[in-house]
């Protein structure tokens, strides 16, 4: 029970982060490979003010969300500009220089030794302590974000990116200014994914640099197109399904050390698998039509 | 006789893609209320010109005026909003989504498409949308689009995406149009349908600047015609005068 709670609770983790990168890549067609850098500037922001400062995770998730969403909207503002593949390549820039800053600035983020106990979420005195407790506490952040993603998805604001992500030039031409849109959804991607951090930092209770690489940032925008690129119910199914086969290896009496790359493996081979077979994901976007009799 | 400069006028406008001079030194304007066209070979420099007037690309020189405003810094959605909108040749139409939503998208609706928008509260929302549905309503009626309102726009035909794309752009709410090759691929029958359709815009208020190969109609529905030729203007006039021109039948009919 209390390994399923975990497992629950990563599943729920992921799905955040999936959710929040499937706004830019899949309703807007922004292809960012950064996804690691916000997530780890959350999970830097809890694990820092947790520890040091003794602030409440709530806290810590607003400062994580407004550290995350200044500094998207800077790397927007330099690089949105870019085209298509061009922009791919700023973005694995940007990751790899957070990773650096993260690996490199000992004083705040103790760099490679990492940061450790890491407390579970309190609000007015109540613990998330214990796995169960925090698998629901996840699940309740998780519902709370597909309700935001589907709200955006349905909204006018949502349409526009979907015509952006078909046409820039189009949408321009009938006088969307496509570069504040890319950029408002670019940060709230990026706050989103600093949620998912933090909820990350609380559930391992340990950070360190190693985990926010461009191989993390890769694995959630495969989580992405797998579940289904422009469909949030997908990113949460996708999440579950690559978070959960994996972990399933447990459970037959495989030695640690031979795990660890079975695991890499039947994840790459998932991917072309699922690419082969399901190019639009498990749950392919649905484009509800508007027309009003 | 002196024709109108206020409404919209270029001068002097210049833009070389490397070595190339796509366009060289062009002035010319465009009355209110009128339908100009530009005609001249491949390659003449056409969309060029149509890809600077709507601030996709930068001019090197030259000036663009639209309603005595300086368009040179503008942003093409800045332009939309002044008034002036734009078709592609190649449509740029949004093909996943509906006819419907085509049209709708062109409406203006700055507020209501903000991200903080979605905070607006929803009586108000649905007021704005409202209207905005009627609109879409009378575009859709006006083309003769309404009963493929709610087909995805990659399944219809060429000649009714052309329609989806006027139809964009008359949601725009633009009182100038410019239009690249709205008759390219069009049946005969089309090509009458559009023609008495841009005349009909015309007689609505509407100034249309086209962009087209098709001569002939072209001449039928043209005030002013604009000659382009290796990125300048050789000849401009009323279609009969274009017809006698000498130089224009030499080079661009090739006779």
């Amino acid at each position: 029970m209390i390994y399923l709670s975990y497992v629950i609770s990563l599943i729920a983790v992921y799905g955040v982060l999936t959710i929040s990168l499937n706004l830019s890549v899949g309703y807007t067609g922004i292809l960012s490979l950064a996804q690691a850098a916000f997530m780890g500037i959350g999970a830097y922001s809890a694990a820092i003010l947790l520890t040091q400062w003794g602030f409440n995770f709530f806290t810590t998730l607003l400062v994580g969300m407004a550290v995350a969403g200044l500094v998207s909207w800077g790397l927007a503002w330099a690089t949105l500009r870019l085209k298509g593949d061009y922009y791919v390549i700023a973005s694995f820039g940007f990751q790899v220089i957070l990773y650096n800053i993260f690996l490199n600035w000992i004083g705040l983020t103790r760099g490679p030794f990492g940061i450790r106990q890491i407390p579970p979420p309190e609000i007015f005195g109540f613990s998330f302590l214990g796995p169960q407790r925090y698998a629901l506490f996840t699940l309740g952040i998780l519902a709370l974000c597909l309700w935001v993603a589907r709200r955006v998805g349905e909204s006018p604001y949502g349409k526009v990116l979907r015509a952006i992500r078909e046409d820039e030039a189009a949408a321009a031409s009938i006088g969307k200014n496509v570069n504040r849109y890319k950029m408002s959804i670019f940060t709230v991607t990026a706050m989103l994914a600093s949620v998912g951090g933090a909820l990350y930092a609380s559930l391992i209770t340990y950070i360190d640099p190693f985990t926010f690489t461009i191989h993390e940032s890769i694995f959630i925008l495969a989580l992405v197109i797998i579940g289904g690129s422009g469909n949030v119910y997908g990113s949460v199914i996708g999440a579950a399904v690559l978070i959960s086969l994996p972990e399933m290896l447990r459970f037959f009496d495989v030695p640690t050390a031979v795990a660890s790359p079975i695991r890499e493996i039947l994840y790459g081979a998932l991917m072309i698998i699922f690419l082969r077979l399901r190019p639009k994901g498990l749950l392919p976007e649905r484009i509800t039509s508007g027309v009003v009799r | 006789m002196d024709r109108d400069k206020s409404f919209f006028r270029v001068d002097g406008l210049s833009k070389a893609f490397g070595g190339l001079l796509a366009v060289g030194d062009v002035s010319f304007l465009v009355e209110k209320g009128s339908l100009t066209s530009l005609i001249g070979p491949n390659g003449a420099g056409k969309t060029t010109l149509f890809d600077l007037i709507s601030g996709f690309l930068p001019a090197d020189e030259g000036r663009i005026v639209f309603k005595g405003r300086d368009l040179a810094q503008q942003k093409p959605h800045d332009i939309v909003s002044l008034g002036m909108a734009r078709t592609f040749q190649h449509l740029g139409l949004f093909t996943q989504l509906s006819v419907w939503d085509n049209v709708f998208l062109g409406l203006p609706g700055k507020r209501r498409e903000s991200l903080w928008g979605l905070f607006l509260p929803r009586p108000i929302l649905r007021r704005e949308e409202r209207a905005l549905e009627e609109r879409t309503r009378e575009i859709l009626d006006y083309l003769g689009l309404t009963e493929k309102a709610g087909e995805r726009v990659v399944n219809l035909s060429w000649g009714d995406q052309k329609l989806v794309s006027i139809g964009r752009l008359l949601a725009t709410d633009g009182e100038f149009l410019l239009l690249d090759e709205p008759a390219s691929g069009l049946s005969d029958e089309q090509i009458e349908h559009l023609k008495s359709l841009l005349r009909g815009l015309v007689s609505r208020g509407k100034t249309i600047l086209l962009v087209d190969h098709n001569m002939e109609a072209v001449m039928d529905i043209s005030d002013w015609v604009i000659v382009l030729n290796f990125g300048k203007i050789i000849a401009e006039g009323k279609p009969a005068e274009i017809l006698a021109n000498e130089e224009v039948v030499r080079i661009y009919l090739g006779v």
